[in-house]
């Protein structure tokens, strides 16, 4: 925390403060509504359809860098010779505004994922990099599916990982800038800005806590569930009965931030030529592990949920990626048609018996 | 630091050889200057553009640089596969790797090496094969055995007809059903029914195993039998790796990405690896 700058917007300049970021080359990117009311996030153009005052979007901003499709090459067959094969042109350079404390979280897991263990994903790092967060922090629990205070790290403020957040503390912006890319877009704002005092960043401090105490939300408490979950000490049945009630319809994955799954597939546009892009999947869907040979390893729902649960929060897979894969969202609540969110499974985890299964 | 771009590098097929009715063997060779160094046991991605991407083992010798060799079968529901089989000679497609861990051989120096081969598992074992063969100094006895169902589901028949005749390697083949023209003079059986008259010096012993999944409960109880160690017992997985370097999610086995922490594993590994 050493190196975070922290400064007090006053309210009202906020417009101006978001108008200015027009100014940049970068392509600014930001929660708007939809006619019929949702919050999704897009590219804007101006600061009047931004909309800040919302819960947090189904779908998460990390989109932007992590398209749910985008293409790896493009190719072309040749008569003679090798084909010609192009890789997309460099990413343009973007601001996500208004992204959550929790979606800026699984950005985290990603850059662990995709860039720190090695070989890193060309295609992430590139649009990584071009980058810029604008994170906001959440007064109170946005939703009430929101359980990001149970886990690893979470709150209502990001402690890390933004380059910019602002926290709309007693009627005035706290704003905080940790990097660089964050520095830029502060200089953009330097005559609206004055030095924190202690107070504002106490008071956001208390005003967490209080949130945190009045909470009613669902209570995930993962770490007893991490605890089952790596001994592999789940009974069985526990896997059966949330396999029991899934419909294997991939929305939690998909919509989870968290999640990175792909599958590769070659687009033809005519006979010699064509993309080759990568897509969202979901290690829920039937198919998933299928071979060649038409063999399917994993071919039951219960199977498939065990390995969810697994993946995100066995300690096997925290030393792989530093990070747990849940950040508490709250997304798969929300879309599960069987009602078994990350929460519930990891209720049903605490409560199983202990039972060693090996 | 490495990074994956997902291009992949074009190859000519130089030579195309039908192995069985389903099995066809492909020499790729590299057009761009870089020579392809890679050890026994890692695989390739193998790109047919407009059909997509899919791993196959390398089973040609690593002391080869401008070009390797990958045995394909066709599967009615493998895109890549079906497409392979239908280029000819002089046809282009691509090739991102080597991918993966290979056999660590070097570590089993002066050791005896098993090797037990089962079906189209023997591609994946035949660098470690030809490597030993070119280091024969290095290791003590060196067995194959060798399983396919019928004689005509044998590949690789050539090699297997020149390991017969050679003093370096012990090659012992066995088909589980013999043809009826009556043509097959050799042993019948399950792969297994081979390990009974061997004999072997346990604890000095390395196996190599590869095969079909469905083996390696039976072959791991009579290496165990012959007291060769879990630690020593190596494996290579299988499973559908879309990306090769731990990154697609397709390709995982309770704690571990089959691309990036295998594909090659000792059963002490397996019997840890949590899976359902
Ligand atoms: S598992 Fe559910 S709550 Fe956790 S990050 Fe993913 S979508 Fe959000
Ligand atoms: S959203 Fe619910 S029903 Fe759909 S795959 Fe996920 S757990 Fe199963
Ligand atoms: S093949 Fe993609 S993660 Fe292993």
């Amino acid at each position: 925390m050493a190196d975070i700058r922290q400064y007090i917007l006053p309210k009202e300049k906020l417009q101006q403060a978001i108008q200015r970021l027009f100014q940049l080359p970068d392509e600014v990117v930001a929660p708007t509504t939809a006619p019929r009311g949702d919050i999704y996030f897009q590219p804007v153009n101006s600061g009047a359809e931004v909309e800040l005052d919302f819960g947090n979007s189904l779908v998460s901003p990390v989109q932007c860098i992590v398209p749910s499709e985008e293409v790896i090459f493009e190719y072309h067959q040749r008569e003679q010779g090798p084909p010609e094969i192009v890789a997309p042109p460099p990413p343009a350079p973007q601001i996500i505004l208004g992204i959550r404390p929790c979606d800026v979280a699984a950005i985290q897991n990603l850059d662990n994922f995709f860039i720190e263990r090695e070989p890193a994903d060309g295609l992430y790092e590139a649009r990584r990099q071009q980058t810029t967060l604008i994170a906001l922090a959440c007064p109170e629990p946005v939703a009430d599916t929101c359980f990001c205070t149970c886990c690893e790290g979470g709150g209502l403020y990001a402690r890390e990982g933004f380059d910019v957040q602002l926290s709309l503390v007693e009627g005035q912006y706290l704003v905080e800038v940790a990097t660089e890319k964050g520095q830029r877009i502060c200089q953009l704002w330097d005559d609206l800005l004055s030095p924190a005092t202690q107070e504002i960043v106490e008071a956001r401090d208390a005003q967490e806590k209080k949130a945190i105490y009045a909470r009613t939300g669902p209570d995930a408490n993962l770490a007893a569930a991490i605890r089952r979950i790596t001994a592999d000490a789940v009974n069985p049945e526990i896997w059966e009965a949330v396999g029991h009630d899934c419909y294997s319809c991939g929305g939690c994955s998909y919509l989870c931030p968290v999640c990175t799954c792909y599958d590769v597939v070659d687009i033809n546009y005519d006979e010699d030529h064509g993309v080759r892009v990568r897509r969202t999947d979901s290690c829920r869907l039937g198919g998933f592990t299928r071979e060649a040979s038409g063999h399917i390893p994993r071919n039951t729902a219960a199977s498939r949920a065990r390995w969810y649960a697994y993946h995100k929060l066995s300690h096997d897979y925290y030393k792989q990626q530093a990070r747990y894969g849940c950040v508490g969202c709250g997304r798969c609540i929300i879309t599960c048609l069987g009602d078994i969110g990350m929460p519930t499974v990891c209720k049903l985890v605490r409560q199983s018996e202990a039972e060693k299964v090996s | 630091m490495q990074r994956e771009d997902y291009i992949p590098r074009p190859v000519v097929i130089d030579n195309i050889r039908p192995e069985t009715l389903t099995e066809k063997s492909f020499t790729l060779r590299f057009t761009d200057d870089e020579p392809f160094t890679f050890r026994p046991g890692q695989f390739v991605e193998v790109s047919v553009l407009g059909a997509g991407e899919a791993p196959f083992c390398i089973a040609s010798s690593p002391a080869q640089t401008d070009a390797i060799e990958i045995t394909v079968r066709k599967y009615a529901e493998g895109m890549v596969g079906s497409a392979l089989h239908e280029r000819q000679v002089g046809d282009y497609v691509g090739v991102r790797g080597p991918l993966g861990n290979p056999f660590p051989l070097e570590e089993f120096e002066g050791r005896d090496i098993l090797i037990v081969a089962g079906g189209i598992g023997l591609p994946a074992v035949r660098a470690c094969i030809l490597y030993i063969l070119d280091h024969r100094d290095n290791y003590r006895n060196v067995t194959l055995l060798y399983g396919a169902r019928t004689p005509a589901d044998r590949v690789y028949e050539d090699d297997l007809g020149i390991w017969e005749g050679s003093p370096d390697i012990v090659c012992q083949q066995t088909v589980d059903i013999a043809d009826e023209a009556g043509t097959w003079d050799g042993h019948v059986g399950l792969i297994t029914t081979l390990f009974e008259p061997l004999q072997i010096d346990g604890p000095q012993t390395t196996a190599i195993i590869v095969g079909p999944a469905v083996m390696y409960p039976f072959v791991v109880a009579e290496c165990q039998n012959k007291g060769i160690t879990d630690e020593n017992m190596y494996f290579s997985l299988e499973r559908h790796m879309k990306c090769g370097v731990g990154k697609c999610g397709h390709c995982t086995i309770g704690n571990k990405y089959v691309c990036l922490d295998g594909p090659v594993f000792t059963y002490a590994q397996m019997r840890q690896m949590h899976d359902e």
